[in-house]
């Protein structure tokens, strides 16, 4: 991204920031809690664990470069990949 | 002849019987989009050729109609053209409708005020300087002014019923699963339906015979028959009986609509009705639990517009550049809240705490649906708060999101409801009253609104004037 074009995306959303689009969030956040004070015994909602969007920082770190995934992969010989036989 | 004032069924036979021709019925409606549209801006795109019967429909925005633009009142929409039509739409024109124009909408179906347009607002009719409400805004007004004989609009918190209660019109939303989805762009899924505006109860049932039905586009459709139109009418019709909130839901209406909404009560009571109050504290939370829904289901299906897969995208040197440009110049204020929103309560250490706890309320509140209409058969009460409100007098979000108070749980619950006009209230604006009924009841429904439409016996005085 060169610095020019850098500081243009930058402008949009800085003004996104002063028009109060974020400050405006934490009041809906704050107004959405209230279902919290809602008691639910015995219901509750089905869904498989973990699927939650992950924040930046839980993503997994250190991945493999592309020559480590290379020497993950399976031996080749005349070209073709050399896989255990399923039977 | 006024075709505004004649039912569907009625013109179609003026036509088999060779007394009309489609001609006449489509300039009738052209002169009167002529006269309105230009005071109320409730169109994105006017067809000008007739092709078909001559009955004009308005379509909302966000549903496709093939080989014309499909906005959703977006800037990030503005260059699409839709490829394919909704099933809603292929069905209505298999029949031979013809198609008036493509109405607009609050960006994405996301309002209540049709004002969050990037096309500018549409006007109320019944008083210009109001907004006609939203998100099928475009739909209500153009069916409240004659400019179409009924219209298609969509119904994710209660965008069908609450502009057709702000402009004195029928707006019916069907049980989720009863009109296939293929076509309307995704707001939130689970809840989106696509609804009909109509000038009466007859003709919402109509269109409906029409459109409803399994799909197999749309894997959510239900395949349970539809009612034949000709069974859902006639007879004398017996008692029914019916619930209705007590104060911590009313409580919620101004007190002119609470004081109307009580003669509604005895109305329903006078048909052969039996009303019992029943109290609703559940529906106090209705409208928290919907905004995580849908910001939650509407952060994920808004993802596609990236001026890759979908939106007209804005140059920039890199990848990441280009989407930020893209989105961030697309969207409006009110969708960047919802994506945002959405988003921040589905990420993790949030998750449970509001998504989980929006869908375990959703489902508490399905069952108390179940055991209510085990007792009753409808459930009454008002549309709105109050009649429409003037253009620019909601300027904050939550304020506006109150507005759904009284729709938003029909939807949470996916139930069938429609709201008809009862009378001009004190600023000479109409006021509409809701009935829900249980899963799959259209037909029961339509019976008993059909039967308070004619004790209400409501005039539109805008129909009946000529242009």
């Amino acid at each position: 991204m060169s610095e020019a074009s850098a500081r243009a995306t930058f402008q949009l959303v800085k003004l996104e920031e002063e028009e109060g689009l974020l400050p405006q969030l934490e009041r809906i956040f704050a107004w959405v809690r209230k279902l919290q004070e809602l008691s639910l015994p015995h219901t509750y909602a089905f869904y498989p664990p973990g699927i939650s969007l992950k924040l930046r920082k839980d993503l997994p770190r250190g991945f493999p470069d592309r020559k480590g995934l290379l020497k993950l992969s399976p031996k080749i010989e005349k070209g073709h990949f050399l896989v255990p036989r399923v039977i | 002849m006024n075709f505004s004032l004649l039912e569907i069924e009625e013109i179609l036979k003026l036509q088999e019987e060779g007394r009309v021709k489609p001609q006449e019925v489509w300039d009738f409606f052209q002169r009167r989009i002529q006269h309105w549209e230009p005071r109320v801006n409730a169109f994105i795109t006017l067809v000008k050729d007739l092709k078909g019967n001559g009955v004009a429909v308005g379509v909302k925005d966000n549903i496709t109609v093939k080989g014309l633009p499909t906005t959703c009142a977006s800037k990030i929409l503005r260059n699409y053209i839709a490829p394919y039509s909704a099933t809603a739409w292929d069905r209505l024109e298999a029949r031979g409708f013809s198609l008036a124009g493509k109405t607009n909408l609050d960006e994405f179906a996301m309002g209540s005020s049709t004002e969050k347009s990037c096309f500018g607002p549409t006007r109320n009719p019944w008083d210009l300087e109001r907004t006609p409400g939203g998100s099928s805004g475009g739909s209500a007004a153009a069916v409240a002014a004659g400019m179409v004989k009924f219209a298609l609009g969509s119904d994710t918190g209660g965008s069908v019923r609450q502009p057709a209660s702000f402009c004195g019109v029928v707006g019916f939303k069907p049980t989720y699963g009863r009109i296939s989805r293929f076509g309307l762009v995704a707001f939130a899924s689970s809840l989106d339906q696509i609804g009909i505006i109509s000038n009466n109860v007859q003709d919402a049932a109509y269109v409906f015979s029409i459109i409803a039905g399994e799909d197999p586009r749309d894997s959510t459709t239900s395949s349970r028959p539809v009612p034949k139109f000709q069974d859902m009418f006639g007879g004398e019709g017996g008692s029914f009986t019916f619930a209705y909130p007590g104060e911590e839901v009313l409580g919620r209406a101004e007190e002119e609509v609470r004081r109307e909404f009580v003669e509604f009560i005895k109305l329903a009571e006078k048909i052969g009705g039996r009303g019992k109050e029943i109290p609703m504290t559940l529906l106090e939370y209705a409208i928290e639990a919907y905004y995580i829904v849908t910001n939650a289901e509407a952060s994920s299906n808004l993802a596609r517009y990236d001026g890759v897969r979908y939106g007209t995208r804005q140059e920039a040197e890199t990848l990441l550049e280009m989407y930020l440009r893209t989105r961030t110049s697309g969207f409006d204020d009110e969708v960047k809240r919802r994506i945002l929103t959405g988003g921040f309560v589905l990420s993790r250490g949030f998750y449970d705490d509001y998504y989980g706890k929006a869908v375990a309320y959703r489902k508490r509140l399905a069952s108390f649906m179940e055991e209510l209409f085990s007792e009753v058969d409808f459930l009454l009460l008002p549309t709105t708060p109050h009649v429409a409100f003037k253009i620019g007098e909601r300027q904050d979000p939550i304020e506006m999101y109150m507005e759904d108070f009284f729709t938003v749980f029909v939807n949470l619950a996916g139930l069938p409801a429609i709201s008809i006009p009862w009378k001009l209230l004190g600023k000479g604006l109409p006021i509409g009253f809701q009935i829900v009924s249980r899963w799959y009841n259209e037909i029961g429904m339509f019976h008993i609104a059909e039967r308070l439409e004619r004790a209400i016996d409501f005039k539109n005085k805008l129909i009946l004037k000529e242009v």
